[in-house]
């Protein structure tokens, strides 16, 4: 990338970041239902001709962007964040190639601006189950990658409370985030997560580096808890037949697909009522 | 600036880089795989960027610039550029082979709900884990679409590569040197440890196949692979044939006489139903990527320049830009 390049960009303002980078992408990932970038990055964004697109045409414009982005300084880092965060809060709450690609940069550059908009739209779709479902399985990588924030502990509970059932594959990335950014009702979000767990555990016995993985995840999650959480949790049918195969992990067993889904179909599977919504500021 | 002022200064900047793409440059002209005139269109197209963009790059990035201003033409669409090109007709009917990244690969996954489900990047590290996303992909798609991102992908024939490699992989066998031997003799030097494991298709000479069509590649398309040679070093005008081939990397490095590998074509994007093609699982790569290596950069260039000298290519092509 060129030296020059990156100078030019580092000195955007906020609005000039949103407007460069918006035309770009909209350049790029024109509403279609591909994801085929229809115009180069090298061509689609402004002063980029002889930096994008020179490590091979395998690199897309979000590698280019992500590649930019560690090139810049702190504060335009921050500019940058700031547009792509009021970029995605202009795309569709729908699966379009741009609101894909536009997530896919926030997961590469960390931005946690992109939290609220996202959870906006995940809000917003309640009526659209396949918009949702889509939003919710791009949502479970911000969950997996990003570190507990208030803003992620909203986004778990919009996916968990907030409109209808949500994919059964992210059920553990889900559990283990809530345990993490909201120990306090870790209890009240294991039960009402019981059923969809369930059912992915039956599917990662199968595979089981994914479940020793899930198992290790929650133990750690779990650790900050208080003692009575955690006595709660393990009080639970479901949970307390889970809960000893930790030890079995770290002895170097786990539990065979067999006994995971007897697990499974053991745990008792009544809805408890979900804890009121969470209020900005009232981060425990 | 001119077409020759151009070609000077980007030879002025010693970069290794440049010169193996110029010396792909003429000798394609030599032997007339791609066209006077496109080659003064494209001189055209660099200088114009370059008087677009230069004025606004400080002078120490400029030998860079004109640089990435020639290489930046291994253009997603260069299939599709108006050089003429030597297309077969009649294809022999062979399987063919492309290595691809299971990060392309997962890329493209509509939901990607198959049970693993770890990480974004995708995750397949086995054969067992390859066949899983291919039993969920399978099922929502009915094709899968090659040089999707790039408007073009490479093949080449399963039959040229060395046994074992020259057939399908037995079910849930990977020989640890699978992805070493593959990128080594297809001339994958943008390859290494970073891209995770590869995978290969192998697409059969059935009816997924007569959908493709083949095109020997130009010097154009090799722009930014400084492991490309547009034309073995025994091809002259009347022997020409209608595919490219590829370098084998370690021979290079070795600065062996013989660097011929495969032959290989490129082929325009294309879907293919999923009955046509065999996806095989070929572990990762334990180094980094020789297109970035400087010493393999003056290895090619020495095997380039055992048929047009460097010092020649410059006078040889200001030639070429100039001829009405």
């Amino acid at each position: 990338m060129l030296k020059s390049f990156i100078f030019l960009v580092s000195r955007f303002s906020k609005d000039e970041f949103y407007s460069w980078l918006g035309e770009g992408m909209r350049a790029c990932y024109p509403l279609a239902t591909h994801r085929v970038a229809s115009t180069p990055p090298e061509t689609a964004f402004r002063g980029a001709r002889l930096s994008f697109g020179q490590r091979g045409a395998h690199r897309t414009a979000v590698d280019e962007l992500a590649s930019l982005y560690n090139n810049l300084d702190k504060n335009a880092q921050s500019r940058f964040r700031w547009a792509l965060a009021r970029l995605l809060s202009s795309c569709a709450a729908s699966p379009t190639p741009l609101l894909n690609a536009a997530l896919e940069l926030s997961l590469e550059t960390v931005c946690s601006e992109a939290l609220p908009p996202l959870t906006e739209k995940i809000r917003a779709s309640a009526n659209n189950p396949e918009a949702r479902d889509w939003l919710c399985l791009k949502a479970a990588f911000f969950l997996d990658e990003f570190p507990p924030s208030l803003s992620i502990r909203n986004l778990a509970t919009a996916i968990l409370y907030q409109g209808p059932s949500f994919p059964n594959v992210i059920a553990a990335k889900l559990l283990v985030s809530l345990c993490r950014s909201d120990l306090e009702n870790a209890e009240v979000h294991a039960k009402e997560l019981r059923d969809q767990l369930g059912t992915q555990m039956a599917s990662l016995g199968k595979y089981r580096p994914g479940f020793l993985r899930f198992c290790s995840d929650l133990q750690v999650a779990l650790k900050n808890a208080s003692a009575s959480t955690r006595s709660q949790i393990a009080k639970d049918k479901f949970y307390k037949k889970l809960v000893p195969e930790l030890d079995e992990k770290v002895r170097g067993k786990g539990p065979t697909s067999d006994e995971t889904r007897r697990i499974v179909n053991e745990g008792c599977l009544r809805r408890p009522t979900p804890p009121a919504p969470h209020q900005p500021g009232s981060h425990p | 600036m001119t077409r020759n002022e151009f070609l000077d200064a980007l030879c002025a900047t010693n970069s290794k880089l440049a010169l193996i793409a110029l010396n792909n440059l003429c000798r394609g002209l030599k032997l007339r795989l791609i066209p006077e005139s496109s080659f003064q269109q494209f001189l055209d197209e660099c200088v114009a960027i370059l008087d677009t963009e230069l004025p606004t790059v400080d002078d120490t990035d400029k030998p860079e610039a004109l640089v990435r201003c020639l290489r930046r033409f291994t253009s997603r669409a260069s299939v599709m550029r108006s050089c003429a090109r030597l297309a077969l007709e009649a294809c022999e009917v062979i399987p063919v082979i492309t290595v691809l990244r299971t990060r392309e690969f997962f890329y493209e996954e509509p939901q990607r709900t198959h049970e693993i489900y770890e990480t974004r990047k995708g995750k397949i590290d086995s054969p067992e884990e390859l066949r899983s996303a291919l039993a969920n992909w399978s099922s929502s798609r009915p094709s899968w679409h090659f040089g999707k991102d790039r408007d073009f992908f490479w093949v080449a024939p399963l039959g040229d590569l060395p046994p074992p490699f020259d057939q399908p992989q037995a079910s849930g066998y990977v020989d640890p040197l699978a992805a070493q031997s593959h990128r080594d003799q297809l001339g994958l030097s943008h390859y290494g440890r970073s891209d995770g494991p590869l995978l290969r298709a192998i697409i059969s000479p059935d009816d997924g196949q007569a959908a493709l069509t083949f095109y020997r590649p130009t010097a154009y398309d090799g722009l930014d692979n400084p492991a490309f040679r547009a034309a073995c070093d025994d091809e002259t005008l009347e022997t020409t044939p209608a595919h490219g081939r590829t370098v084998v990397l370690s021979a290079v490095k070795s600065r062996l006489q013989n660097v011929d590998g495969t032959r290989e074509w490129i082929c325009p994007s294309q879907e293919v139903p999923w009955e046509y093609i065999a996806f095989d699982f070929l572990g990762e790569l334990d180094d980094s990527p020789c297109a970035e290596d400087e010493r393999f950069h003056a290895a090619m260039l020495a095997v380039l320049s055992r048929k047009i000298p460097c010092d020649v290519v410059a006078a040889e092509l200001g030639a070429y830009a100039q001829n009405a």
